[in-house]
């Protein structure tokens, strides 16, 4: 179904490059930069082993069960942080981006609490959760919890006050509209703040095991790191940026199915970000 | 609608410090070593940042974390700009970014201080690095969700490419990507406190962690009510400037919050 | 657009659901439980330790049995260092931790309930088994100890043991040591720090000795050593209130952990056997590095040492009286 927007674009123009082929081409360009500045020595190549060493060394460690069992702790922590962040920040979001009074009387504490960081949390949390799942959970939830309730709060207050004025003119009641008109309109920014609130999730796993040592990627990153294992290190680094990046595709394909009514998702706009 | 925002303004301060009060009654009856009286921490911290380590410390924290988090503005902005129009650039870099942005802060510190030492530069770089994402995505977003019918229109009027990228999609996305850095702005804080965590010879967030180290405790809590407080505040003064640039668009919104 | 809207409404639901599903179906995985037992029961001890080789008795320790036969069953938990440590012991999460002598100091002067139980490792005699340096890179102008002054050192630890075996061994050399800089740097990346300049000396441990004598380095002096010979470098710990509830799982577990460090002390190959298991130090570097030294005694004149040095550098307010911080026998 061709746009104005393309049917306006003068012919002979197809992409340079197709569509499937292009993310492929901008990762091996990156990667070969890297192998560059490691092999070349313009980074010393016994701290920053070349990306071609790093893979071996990923490619070692894939084979192992207990590599597997630690993407597997680390992704049950994510899961587990994630969950109770989104139970917690989407209604708590609503609620409050819907009651003005609510709003007024929260809004210096969620300011207050908010950039409070997790790592200045850890003693605490390992206090009172131990140094295991739980305290990993905590962390990930309490730093998840503030982006996707601040996106909530912008989506709800972001709705367009005709859409709500002429459902409210229809004799829809505070709930209907809430449903109908405000929640359609938020959540664009919920899906976003989801997809950011997933990778914060991820990013606190990882760094409560490396720091805690709870069981997980981020504790294999310490003991490499601790060992002098440089390669194994930045292996796991990589597997670590790889799992962020096959989570965040699975959100943008959920998201992108849930959404594809709204503009930035309309066929022929191909949004890949 | 004026006793609505009286009381509106009245619960925003009783709150906070009902909330305050309650805190304090708490920690005066328990006796853990972590969770010491606020009382004890209060005083600490009037010891500690009025004003004795304001200057030493407080400043060269702000003055990195207004560098990185500029930068990553900046370069949010441009680059999601350049992203949000061009769907093949967007497919090209979007793997690295999403790889590029899932690793872990403290992961990134032993490259950063391979790359930029152990002084400033790295701080302000690892602070650039994590904070630029949020701005980024949510600039490619909001560029990239401008609604169609107002970006053909423009072209079927005959608005140049130009003008219509600075005078119809820019402002457009700009909500979302105030959004994105008000998101990075608190996102900014914590990297300030993890890209002092090594190599620092300054800052709050060296400050609070070397009192965890040497189990300095109710000056580690000091610490974290100032980051709180700080927060706050920077939270509170970008709020008026994204107020400011986007009146129009309250105009044409009319957040019913504000 | 109504039947959009009105679709929506069906969607928000799901998407909350789907947080649930989430959050379920990665619920699982229980916690063990350490705890101590009644006198010559069974118990599990959950110790937290830091992946180096320093801990390597605990496990030869578990490999040989020692622990078994007093019916322990060790848990090491690995963690970065002791402020994870320290709170997870005080907590009760953790019976038992692994921390420097130092960092314990600090932390009974500051009235943290925590006691040493057990000798933990200890430095060389001297220069020749030393497990520790201070490094300056290849070509410095650093030529001795008296070099150091106004310059820059990285250790892994500000106020800590680093920074004090460095100022005991720059006072008996007759240098200031007041005018050194210190800046923090992870063991890990002193080497990287030290050959691109950004520092002017490191101060290291193995594997990262041997490594940064690799590339070139040059050892100007090694702290520990030139502080005491044997100096006690770390413990292990509890907390008060788990030894008056436990005293007879500690005392096990002392008898345990005595038996571990004489047997690893005459047995390097076991040692560096076990190291290879818990770390993921290369095994090249495993079979060519300096271990450290092992013993069951205490050696507590260096410990007191350690807390007036301590005092003297102002890392504590006041040196604790020993008798609190160590756990007395009988």
């Amino acid at each position: 179904m061709a746009t104005i927007a393309q049917r306006a674009a003068p012919r002979g123009t197809r992409p340079a490059l197709p569509n499937w082929l292009a993310p492929w081409v901008g990762v091996l360009a990156v990667l070969a930069l890297f192998e560059l500045v490691s092999r070349t020595e313009l980074i010393s190549s016994e701290y920053f082993p070349p990306v071609s060493d790093m893979f071996a060394a990923l490619g070692g460690l894939v084979v192992t069960g207990g590599f597997w069992t630690a993407v597997g702790q680390t992704l049950q922590g994510w899961a587990l942080g994630l969950g109770i962040a989104m139970l917690i920040a989407v209604p708590a979001g609503i609620l409050i981006g819907s009651g003005r009074l609510l709003y007024r009387s929260l809004r210096a504490v969620i300011e207050f609490l908010r950039p409070i960081p997790s790592v200045a949390l850890i003693p605490l949390a390992v206090l009172v959760y131990g140094s295991g799942l739980e305290s990993k959970v905590f962390l990930a939830a309490f730093a998840a919890t503030w982006p996707l309730l601040m996106q909530t709060l912008y989506g709800v207050q972001d709705v367009d006050p005709i859409a709500t004025d002429t459902a409210r003119s229809f004799g829809f009641g505070r709930g209907a509209r809430l449903r109908r008109v405000t929640l359609p309109s938020a959540v664009p920014y919920i899906a976003t703040g989801v997809r950011i609130s997933s990778a914060v999730a991820l990013i606190l796993a990882v760094t409560a095991e490396l720091v805690i040592g709870a069981p997980g990627l981020g504790r294999e990153i310490n003991v490499a790191r601790q060992g002098g294992a440089v390669d194994d290190m930045y292996g796991l680094i990589i597997a670590t940026g790889l799992l962020g990046w096959a989570l965040n595709a699975l959100f943008t394909r959920v998201e992108r199915r849930v959404l594809h009514w709204h503009p930035s998702h309309r066929p022929g706009e191909e949004v890949g970000a | 609608m004026r006793r609505e925002r009286l009381l509106g303004g009245a619960l925003e301060i009783a709150v906070p410090i009902l909330l305050l009060v309650l805190w304090g009654v708490w920690s005066s009856a328990s006796d853990t070593y972590y969770f010491p009286p606020l009382t004890d921490i209060l005083t600490t911290f009037r010891e500690t940042w009025l004003f004795d380590r304001f200057g030493s410390d407080v400043v060269p924290s702000l003055v990195r974390l207004g560098l990185g988090f500029g930068l990553a503005c900046v370069a949010g902005v441009v680059l999601g700009m350049a992203l949000g129009l061009h769907p093949t650039l967007r497919r090209l870099t979007d793997p690295v970014v999403q790889f590029l942005r899932s690793i872990p802060p403290p992961a990134l510190l032993p490259f950063g201080i391979l790359v930029m030492g152990v002084g400033n530069s790295m701080k302000v770089f690892i602070i650039a690095f994590v904070c630029v994402w949020p701005v980024l995505l949510n600039t490619i977003d909001g560029v990239a969700g401008v609604d169609p019918t107002l970006r053909e229109t423009s072209r079927v009027y005959g608005v140049t490419s130009r003008d219509r990228l600075f005078h119809v999609t820019l402002p457009a996305a700009t909500p979302q990507v105030f959004a994105g850095m008000r998101t990075s702005l608190s996102l900014a804080l914590i990297l300030m406190v993890i890209s002092e965590m090594v190599a620092s010879t300054n800052g709050i967030g060296y400050f609070v962690l070397q009192s965890q180290r040497t189990f300095a405790i109710p000056e580690m809590w000091s610490g974290i009510l100032l980051l709180g407080i700080l927060g706050y505040v920077l939270n509170a003064g970008f709020v008026l400037i994204e107020r400011r640039v986007l009146r129009w668009h309250r105009g044409a919104r009319a957040s019913s919050l504000s | 657009m109504r039947e959009i809207m009105a679709g929506w409404g069906r969607r928000v639901p799901g998407l909350a659901a789907l947080g649930c599903a989430l959050a379920l179906a990665a619920c699982g995985g229980g916690d063990d439980g350490g705890g101590g037992g009644e006198a010559g029961k069974p118990a599990t001890l959950k110790v937290g330790v830091i992946p180096i080789a320093d801990v390597a008795p605990l496990y030869v320790g578990i490999d040989q049995g020692f622990f078994k036969a007093e019916k322990l069953t060790i848990q090491p938990q690995l963690a970065e260092g002791g402020a994870a440590i320290v709170p997870a012991v005080v907590s009760g999460d953790n019976q038992i931790g692994f921390s420097n002598t130092t960092s314990l100091i600090i932390a009974a002067s500051k009235k943290l309930p925590v006691q040493i139980i057990s000798q933990g490792v200890l430095g060389g005699k001297g220069a020749d088994d030393a497990f520790d340096a201070l490094l300056v890179a290849k070509g410095s102008k650093i030529r001795g100890p008296e070099d150091l002054e106004g310059k820059t050192i990285a250790v892994n630890t500000l106020n800590n043991v680093g920074p004090l075996t460095i100022n005991r061994s720059l006072e008996k050399e007759g240098v200031d040591y007041r005018s050194v800089k210190y800046v923090e740097v992870p063991f890990p990346d002193m080497n990287a720090a030290l050959e691109s300049g950004r520092v002017d000396a490191a101060w290291v441990v193995e594997p990262f000795f041997s490594q940064g004598r690799g590339s070139g380095a040059k050892a100007l002096l090694n702290p520990f050593e030139e502080t005491a010979p044997n100096l006690t470098v770390a413990t292990y710990f509890a907390s008060k209130q788990y030894i008056e509830q436990n005293r007879d799982v500690v005392d096990r577990f002392k008898r345990a952990m005595d038996k571990s460090l004489e047997y690893s002390a005459s047995n390097p190959d076991a040692v560096r056997k076990a190291v290879l298991g818990y770390t993921k130090i290369p095994p090249k570097a495993a079979e060519s590095m300096q271990l450290p030294q092992w013993q069951a005694d205490l050696n507590e004149p260096t410990i007191k040492q350690t807390a007036d040095l301590a005092k003297k550098y102002g890392f504590v307010e006041q040196a604790p009286p020993l008798d609190e911080l160590i756990l007395r026998q009988g």
